[in-house]
Parts: C-alpha cells; structure tokens; sequence
C-alpha cells in the first residue's frame, strides 16, 4: 500500500473515531506539513506555529475529506490556504510595526533620571516583578545583549514576540521607576 | 527532541484524544440540492401566501423576460454549487468560473426599468417605487438563504472563505431575484444585487477583519499553554 493510500486509510478510520489512527496519521503528515512550511516561513517558531495551525484545522475539518478521493491533495489544499492566510497577517502585522530603535529604550529625558542613578535594590525588586515573559526577554534582549535571532532560538519564542515582551517590559519599568521617584 | 516537536507531538496526542466520530461531508452536489430544494420551499411557500405576480402568464409570453428569469435561476444554482465546491480544500478555483456565463446573460438582461424603478415621480413628488411586500420578499429571501448557505459553508472559515462567500453572495442575490420577477410587478434586479452582494462585502470584509481572532480557537490557545 503506498503512503498516499496508507493516509487516507488512517483518516477514514479517523473519521469513525479510531484515535490511533488519527495519531499515527496526525505524525505521518507532520514531516511533510513542517516542509511545506519552511517554503514560506523562515523563522523555525514560524514553522511550528503554521504546522500546529494545519494540525488543528485538520481536526476541524476533518470531516469534509471525501474517501473516495485521494488524501493528499486534501491535505495540501488545508496546508495552502492555512498558510498564506497566516503570511497574510504577518505581513499586516509587520507592516503596523517599528523597530525598537535605542532611543526607544531611555528613560524620558524631562526628569533627566539617569543622570540622578537608579537604586540597584528598586530597579531589581521592579525586574523581579515583571511577568515572566516581559522578564525573560529583557534578561536576554539588555543584560546579556543577546541579538533577537539567538534570542528567538533560546526561548522557541518569535522574533515579534521577543519585540513586544521587551518593549512592554521597559514601559512597564519605566511606569514604575517613574511613579516611584 | 527538540522543544518545538514536543510542543507538536504534545498537541498530536490531545487531538487525537478528541478524536470523535465525525459525520462525513455529503458531496457538494447534494448540499447544493439540498439548499436549492430549501430555496425552492420557502419563496414556494411566500407564492402560496401572496400568490403570483398579476400578469405572470403574459411575462413569461416574453421570450426576453423567459430569458431573464431562467438566467436567474441558473446563476443561482450554478453559484449555489461553485460556493459549496470551493469551501472544500482539495476543489479547483476554477469552480468560480462556473456561474458566469449565466450570470453575465442575466445581468445584461437585467432592464432598464429596473435602474430607473427605485423612486417614482407622481405629482405629489418622489415616491418609493417598490412595494413593501416586494421588499419583505427580499429580506426573506436574503436572510434565510444567507443563513442557510453560512450553515452550509462554516467549514470555510478556514480556508478560502472570501471566495465561497462571494459566490454564496451571487447565489443568494439570483434566486431572490428570480423570485421577486416572479412574484411581483417590480424589477428588483439591481436591488437585490446591491443588496445581497453589498452584504457580501460587508461579511468578507468583516471575516478578513476578524478572521484571526474568530480563528483563534480555545483548542489553539491551549495547545500552546502545553509547552
């Protein structure tokens, strides 16, 4: 039985509700999702964000699959359309975004608190505070001025994920630090 | 194993546990049928109740008129199984081509009347040219047409749904006009279009707009808290 056969075999069972079935299917397809992924998306959590979406809507739609055609087309039509609707938004969200430039990242010059020095005890008791995402990302992205790609690799975390937790870090830093002075 | 295929494997296995029975998709043939026979049901059962235009025996003497109204319904059915064929993932865009030729003979021999038909000018001044129940026809038609194809099409959402809404659009808006030449004196066409396909818009705007939040289902929120 070849692979295309095997797969529509595993999904017909999947659809009358054998869960090992839809298992080894859900495994089988995975190296192929991942492949078709990487031809859009660069950023491995990219990658797995778009494989884990065509997973779900495989689930989701699982029973609009016809037996009497083949699964692969099927599958590929999902993976298609999953994908570029996610390049879509991406390249809307990317196109609303701006860079964290370094000017982005001082104190407000008004109140000239850097030339006044922080309390090392406050501003540790402030980053201890942060939720633990915020902290994490300001550990990596200031402390130890890793760059967003290695980042990103650490923590499995996207790139714009890494961007928005640091930035709403350092404004959460600032409200306090600030409020506090 | 990496992070990411534990994250992956992790939510293989709960999909896999969730793994219900599913009640097969009949073919889009059938559903389009289906929906047809629906359609066919409730502007027969508005017929029954407000009976037939006055001079349909005459109209329908007119091979123009014939022609109109038998454009209609074909766009209808042809759109009708177009929206149903592309909400599937594995069909051809090509469906989308279907219902054009009908609904190119349709909408040029849309007449017109039905342009100029909108307001009337009496001598007491400008009057709406469209009787309410000819307008309740069109919001029957329309909304329980449209709530039947959305039935028909929620599998879409995922998909390429903006293609399969603007043909349900087409569909919707052709059979309500083939209804209302039937049923009343008013040509409608160009309302009803404007009508069903300018919901149409609004429903794929709205769709493109919210699609990603819609799309964000509980499942996909959790499948992530699983790393």
């Amino acid at each position: 039985m070849s692979e295309a056969d095997e797969w529509s075999v595993l999904m017909t069972r999947a659809q009358a509700g054998d869960q090992a079935s839809y298992r080894a299917l859900l495994r089988h397809i995975t190296p192929l999702l991942t492949s078709i992924a990487r031809r859009s998306m660069r950023q491995p959590q990219d990658v797995e964000d778009a494989v884990q979406d065509i997973l779900l809507t495989v689930h989701v739609i699982r029973a609009t699959y016809d037996p009497q055609r083949p699964f692969r087309p099927w599958l590929i039509g999902v993976a298609r359309n999953r994908i570029a609707d996610r390049v879509r938004v991406r390249a809307r969200r990317h196109a609303r975004e701006v860079a964290l430039a370094p000017e982005h990242e001082t104190f407000a010059a008004g109140t000239a608190k850097s030339d006044v020095g922080l309390d090392d005890a406050r501003l540790h008791e402030a980053v201890a505070r942060l939720p633990a995402g915020q902290r994490q990302a300001l550990e990596m992205m200031k402390l130890k001025e890793m760059s967003l790609q290695e980042a990103s690799a650490q923590t499995g975390l996207s790139i714009t994920a890494l961007k928005v937790a640091t930035h709403r870090g350092l404004k959460q830093l600032r409200r306090v630090l600030g409020d506090d002075s | 194993m990496t992070r990411s295929d534990r994250s992956t494997a992790a939510l293989i296995d709960r999909l896999a546990a969730q793994a219900a029975p599913v009640r097969r998709l009949s073919p889009p043939w059938l559903r389009a049928l289906a929906f047809l026979a629906l359609a066919a049901a409730v502007l027969g059962a508005w017929a029954l109740i407000h009976g037939t235009r006055p001079d349909l025996a005459q109209r329908l003497a007119d091979p123009m008129f014939r022609m109109c109204v038998g454009a209609s319904l074909a766009s209808g059915m042809a759109a009708s199984l177009s929206a149903l064929t592309l909400a599937l993932p594995d069909r051809s865009r090509l469906w989308a081509l279907l219902p054009l030729p009908c609904a190119a003979l349709w909408l040029g021999s849309i007449s017109y009347g039905s342009l100029m038909d909108w307001v009337v000018l009496t001598p007491d001044g400008w009057q709406a040219g469209m009787a309410v129940t000819t307008f309740t026809t069109l919001i029957l038609g329309s909304v329980v047409l449209s709530a039947a194809m959305f039935w028909l099409l929620r599998f879409a959402g995922r998909l390429r749904p903006s293609l399969a809404l603007a043909q349900a659009g087409l569909a919707v808006s052709a059979l309500t006009a083939c209804a209302i030449s039937v049923l009343h004196k008013f040509d409608a066409s160009v309302l009803v279009l404007a009508w069903n396909l300018g919901m149409t818009v609004l429903v794929v705007t709205l769709e493109t707009w919210l699609g990603r939040r819609l799309l964000r289902s509980r499942l996909y929120d959790d499948s992530h808290r699983l790393n």
